[in-house]
């Protein structure tokens, strides 16, 4: 059995070498693609599982794939990409990608990236009955109740709310204004003030709950642009 | 040196008006006359004539030549009218007394006339020196004052003692007064020419009509006036103005002012104000190719610190670039045998450069984004807390198994702060306490709110710590402290430069001292968030 298929959009060919020698190796079925025009008919023929882009192309820019992907899938999207700005990224993520990797990067961050999109790709992060569990915490959508270890974790609704956004995209980096339009409404989307300070706060709660440290590295900040939920196993997802 | 005011005896004494002189000449000849009348009467003197050469010495030191020669003719008609017969006529009855009477009216006049001259003289050394002292005051608060315009207010006073000016003042045009004013006039106006002072210097001795004369701008920039002595009366006046030169440019004058209808400055005074405005011009000169040479300076200080950056970096990016290039090199050469252990080894080699380099090209981008003044923070509100443990994640491989300390209080105010430029900020302080401490040091971060709404972070470490003399430039570019041990691998010596660029953009502070731990502490301070954000 083939492993997840997906296509590599590169146009310097020594890293699309190397990356695509490396997913190869770890059991992915790769197409590649050196510039936009060929990503575009290589997604319309096969509809990969995952996109890796650059984002400076030689023909059009990147995020023009970004947007014409978004119009038609949910496919998860990882920009690689030498811009390092953050806001590059939140244009980037905006603008539908699901994650973002700068270039110069390291292959097992690459590939613990790529394992995390395709997991919350693979099923509805909700179970029949509305649970969500996530390393130690677990998530009842239906009671609006979360649980850490078996301990009932008392949140505000804001908090709770927080949470279940984050949860039910694992894997993706949201970027600020994202988790403010969820959770606060359209209006906050500039407050990122109440966000920081929300997620503190969830972050004590969960982290008090769960005295062993093991859901600290749950929600991990990326500075400038957002966060992100990661399971505790993402680290090195291809062994 | 006396200062600008004079008693009114030496005022009296140095103007030596013709009444003041005539009244000495009474006085004197009555005492000699009484003096004359004693030795002839009393004492049996033949002929006490002579006395009266004492008066007529005493007015020529007084009056000089003039004054001499009318007190010795003055001598002689009232030792004719007193004591020659027949008394109280100018008649002379004995021809013998004719001639002794001609004969002291020519020996009056010509010891009054030397004792003139030599008066004259000594006045003109006396004068000489006075206006030598002055200039060489002069000259020395002009050198040292570190402008020229910052000596003016002791050289105006200088002047006016030593030219016998009722006011002087400088005033400077163009680029030494741009620096101080605004819109001030810069001569006194209207005014009639009255006299050029010829080949004495560039001056001209004018008259100014009404009105407060116009300041000279530095004066009111420093909010200081040196009208007070000698003040004019806001009327009109006479002035004697001496263009301020520089390679033939008229950068200023020098004014001084007298009342009304006096009489224009002597040859001396128009020279001391001439050689006092050519010391200015030399003064103002000598400023601008300071300003000049201090502008190169700059610039050359700006190649050498290019230099400084080419050299460092050139050498920091080729050490790894060469580890790179040597084991890949030896991965593609057929003849090293490729034992999969030693192959993976070379590999992780590669990785290990390559990251570090990756490292290197991420400070230089950092820093060229300070110097070219494109660091835009975004400040929003965070728990100090969540910020550090964020910092600790991202600092994880450098610190090794280094243990660091985390004391932040529970009731820590959240901080405003640009997450990005924060985290590279401690980052950086945390990777140079992790560089400069040895394993089994601890390494200690603390908080707490500091007066004016700031919250204080302080990283120490209990390395070997650096010297004093290192303190203050750790946070030059390209600063390092090399080791004792001499560790073969350092940064690029940006890293603390660059949280100072950062922290500032941030609004903060940054410093190092000692730290009770034995090493470093580095304090930085950011703005604390205002009360109430972040509680709906």
């Amino acid at each position: 059995m083939s492993g997840p298929r997906l296509l590599i959009v590169e146009d310097d060919e020594p890293t699309r070498r190397a990356v695509v020698g490396n997913l190869v190796a770890n059991g992915y079925d790769l197409q590649e693609a050196g510039d936009a025009a060929e990503a575009l008919r290589l997604w319309e023929l096969a509809r990969p599982d995952a996109i890796v882009l650059d984002l400076g192309l030689p023909d059009i820019d990147g995020l023009t794939v970004v947007r014409r992907v978004r119009r038609e899938a949910t496919t998860p999207i990882l920009i690689l990409s030498a811009r390092g700005l953050e806001r590059d990224k939140i244009e980037a993520l905006e603008a539908g990608a699901d994650d973002y990797v700068t270039k110069p990067f390291g292959m097992g961050e690459l590939r613990a990236r790529i394992a995390g999109l395709l997991r919350r790709a693979a099923g509805p992060a909700a179970d029949a009955t509305g649970v969500v569990r996530l390393g130690g915490v677990r998530l009842d959508a239906t009671r609006r109740l979360v649980t850490v270890e078996g301990k009932v974790v008392d949140l505000t609704p804001r908090e709770y709310e927080l949470l279940k956004v984050m949860m039910s995209q694992s894997g993706r980096l949201l970027t600020r204004g994202r988790l403010l339009r969820a959770v606060w409404g359209t209006a906050y989307a500039d407050e990122g003030h109440y966000l920081h300070v929300y997620v503190s706060r969830l972050r004590r709660k969960l982290n008090a709950a769960d005295p062993s440290g093991g859901v600290r590295d749950l929600i991990v900040a990326e500075p400038g642009v957002g966060y992100r939920i990661r399971e505790a196993d993402e680290v090195d997802p291809a062994h | 040196m006396t200062g600008p005011m004079l008693a009114p005896w030496d005022r009296a004494w140095r103007s030596r008006s013709v009444a003041f002189v005539v009244v000495v000449a009474i006085v004197s000849l009555a005492a000699a006359t009484v003096a004359a009348a004693i030795a002839e009467g009393a004492l049996g003197v033949a002929d006490a004539s002579p006395i009266y050469l004492l008066a007529v010495v005493l007015l020529a030191g007084i009056g000089g030549t003039w004054a001499a020669v009318a007190t010795s003719i003055a001598s002689v008609l009232v030792y004719d009218l007193l004591f020659t017969d027949p008394r109280l006529t100018l008649t002379v009855a004995d021809p013998a007394e004719w001639l002794s009477l001609l004969l002291f009216l020519a020996v009056a006049v010509v010891i009054g006339r030397m004792a003139a001259l030599l008066r004259d003289r000594a006045e003109t050394a006396e004068r000489r020196t006075r206006e030598a002292q002055s200039l060489v005051a002069i000259s020395r608060a002009l050198a040292s004052a570190p402008t020229a315009a910052e000596a003016r207010s002791e050289i105006e006073w200088r002047l006016q003692d030593a030219a016998e000016m009722s006011e002087v003042w400088v005033n400077l045009a163009g680029a030494q007064a741009d620096a101080h004013t605004d819109a001030h006039t810069f001569d006194l106006r209207p005014w009639d020419l009255l006299r050029n002072s010829g080949e004495d210097g560039p001056g001209e001795w004018v008259r100014v009509d009404g009105g407060e004369p116009a300041r000279s701008s530095i004066d009111a920039a420093e909010g200081r006036t040196t009208l007070a002595a000698g003040a004019m009366p806001g009327g009109a006046c006479d002035a004697y103005r001496t263009a301020i030169e520089v390679d033939g440019r008229t950068v200023g004058w020098l004014w001084a002012t007298r009342e009304l209808g006096s009489p224009m400055p002597g040859r001396g005074a128009r020279r001391i104000l001439a050689l006092t405005a050519d010391q200015l011009g030399a003064a103002i000169h000598r400023d601008e190719l300071r300003a000049e040479a201090t502008a190169s300076e700059v610039a050359r200080q700006g190649d050498a610190l290019r230099a400084a950056l080419l050299d460092s970096v050139s050498h920091d990016l080729r050490t790894p670039l060469a580890s790179i290039r040597a084991t890949s090199g030896s991965l593609l050469d057929p003849a090293v045998e490729a034992v999969p252990a030693t192959v993976r080894a070379m590999a992780a080699t590669i990785d290990a450069e390559a990251s570090r380099m990756s490292e290197l090209v991420h400070e230089l981008l950092d820093m060229s984004r300070i110097q070219a003044g494109a660091v835009r923070p975004a400040p929003q509100v965070f728990e100090l807390g969540e910020l550090v443990e964020g910092v600790l994640r991202r600092t994880e491989a450098v610190l090794g198994g280094r243990e660091v300390r985390v004391e932040l209080p529970e009731d820590l105010p959240p901080i405003l702060v640009d997450d990005v430029l924060f985290h590279t900020a401690v980052g950086n302080v945390l990777d140079n306490a992790a560089r400069h401490t040895a394993a089994p040091a601890v390494i200690r971060m603390r908080a707490r709110a500091v007066k004016d709404h700031r919250v204080e972070l302080t990283v120490e470490d209990g390395g070997p710590g650096v010297p004093a003399e290192a303190i203050d430039r750790l946070f030059e570019r390209f600063y390092r402290v090399i080791p004792a041990s001499g560790t073969a691998r350092h940064g690029l010596g940006m890293g603390l430069a660059i949280a100072l660029g950062f922290v500032e953009a941030l609004g903060g502070t940054i410093e190092a001292g000692h730290s009770d731990l034995g090493g470093l502490a580095i304090r930085i301070t950011v703005p604390a968030a205002l009360d109430g954000v972040g509680t709906r």
